[in-house]
């Protein structure tokens, strides 16, 4: 990877990692830390990392800085409950809906929230989330089912809330 | 085979599209099949994440390298311009250059009334071969372009300035070693050729210049010596060329030897103008 191809990545990436690892730790200022310090590494490997694995690189190396971050600080919470401003609503528009899985997704385990991010921001499937996470692609595979379950869950129990 | 019993893992595998291919089309007919099961597929299908577009990394330049290009790169676009123009002016100057030919001029203002009779190309071989002075080896050429007389001017008072008799072309040929200011031997060789009644061609190639020109007369040019001297005045009316009068001054220098073959002086003095100035005028003894 050249230098060309590194800027492009940072163009086509920066918000990409930005928003998995701010959507899991809720943190501005480490996120961008932790997006900042994964381009370091980047740059540092440019040599030896091709330009078409650059973001399953980046990914990697932001989740593994990030499960850091979080181990440190532990400031993630579970949720268990729903926040009570979505609680009594009559009507649920589609940005409640989409508010109500986000804070839903905040009350999964991390592994099962970073699994959906990657799966759903970013598409991979499950040898990539495999490679990404270090687990294998049956702790994947079940680690997402017990996650979509969860959300649906969560999901049911606001319409019945209505 | 897909049933109420294991069904959750295929319908997983579904929604992420990560089901094989061998069980979608059976995972279609189950849903259709079973509208309970569609139901929950349509509520798992609200848990897939949309991407926060709002959510962006601001700061992209402070993580941008600052691309380096080679002097090559950066300069390649201003360099090929610059080859275009030097190119487009090479040639202007080209085209100047056999055109500046125009302005150097060489006039024989007299030459010896006993050279009249008998300057035929032979003639000229004699004449070179019977060099005196000064160390100088000289091949001769001689080419008449049509076989005709080297042309002769009668000595006259008026002195016109070109005078040939001859209506016809000559062409002369003198390669010659002639010693340099610094001793290094110039080898010369020029041609004479007589167009016409109005134009006289000098062509001076030097091996040290590498010139090869057609001079024309033109202007008119006084008698420089006395009307018993031959002379010949090579008038030069330009500048742009020093290197190609250097030649012609060698020539000049190499030509006041020349003996005819009588083995007698043959009288040419020869005097070098540029512009107005003298720059070299040799006077035969």
């Amino acid at each position: 990877m050249n230098q060309l191809e590194y800027n492009t990545c940072v163009q086509l990436y920066a918000d990409h990692l930005y928003r998995f690892v701010f959507k899991n730790i809720k943190q501005e200022e480490q996120s961008k830390d932790i997006v900042q310090n994964t381009f370091v590494i980047l740059w540092q490997k440019r040599y030896d990392v091709e330009m078409d694995k650059a973001k399953s690189f980046l990914f990697t190396i932001s989740y593994r800085r990030m499960i850091d971050e979080i181990r440190k600080y532990k400031k993630i919470k579970l949720v268990d409950q729903l926040p009570d401003a979505v609680m009594g609503h009559t009507e649920i528009t589609q940005t409640d809906l989409k508010k109500i899985l986000h804070d839903a997704l905040d009350t999964l385990p991390d592994i099962q929230k970073q699994l959906v991010l990657l799966k759903d921001y970013e598409g991979y499937n499950y040898e990539e989330l495999a490679t990404i996470t270090g687990l294998n692609t049956g702790q994947v595979k079940i680690n997402l089912y017990r996650a979509r379950m969860s959300l649906k869950k969560i999901l049911v129990s606001v319409e019945s809330h209505i | 085979m897909i049933t109420l019993n294991n069904y959750e893992e295929y319908l997983i595998d579904y929604l992420h599209g990560e089901l094989s291919a061998e069980y979608v089309d059976e995972m279609e007919i189950f849903l259709k099949e079973n509208p309970t099961i569609q139901e929950e597929f349509l509520i798992l299908k609200e848990t897939i994440l949309i991407p926060d577009e709002s959510i962006v990394f601001i700061d992209k330049k402070s993580m941008l390298k600052p691309v380096q290009v080679s002097f090559f790169q950066a300069t390649k676009k201003y360099v090929a311009v610059a080859a275009l123009i030097a190119g487009i002016v090479l040639s202007i100057f080209l085209w100047n250059e056999n055109k500046s030919t125009n302005s150097i001029e060489l006039v024989h203002t007299n030459i010896q009334p006993n050279d009249t009779k008998d300057s035929t190309a032979n003639d000229t071989i004699a004449q070179v071969d019977t060099i005196s002075t000064a160390p100088i080896m000289i091949q001769k050429n001689t080419t008449p372009v049509m076989a005709v007389k080297h042309s002769v001017i009668p000595k006259t008072n008026t002195a016109p300035a070109i005078q040939p008799t001859l209506h016809t072309a000559k062409k002369e040929t003198f390669i010659a070693q002639v010693p340099t200011e610094k001793l290094m031997p110039v080898e010369i060789e020029s041609t004479v050729k007589y167009d016409s009644e109005a134009t006289t061609t000098l062509i001076a190639k030097s091996n040290e210049v590498n010139i090869e020109h057609p001079i024309q007369e033109t202007t008119q040019t006084e008698p420089l010596a006395s009307a018993n001297t031959p002379q010949h005045t090579i008038v030069l009316n330009t500048q742009k060329q020093p290197r190609l009068f250097k030649a012609i001054a060698q020539l000049a220098k190499f030509s006041r030897n020349v003996k005819n073959k009588k083995n007698e002086l043959a009288h040419t003095d020869f005097v070098v103008m540029l512009g107005n100035r003298k720059l070299i005028n040799v006077n035969q003894n």
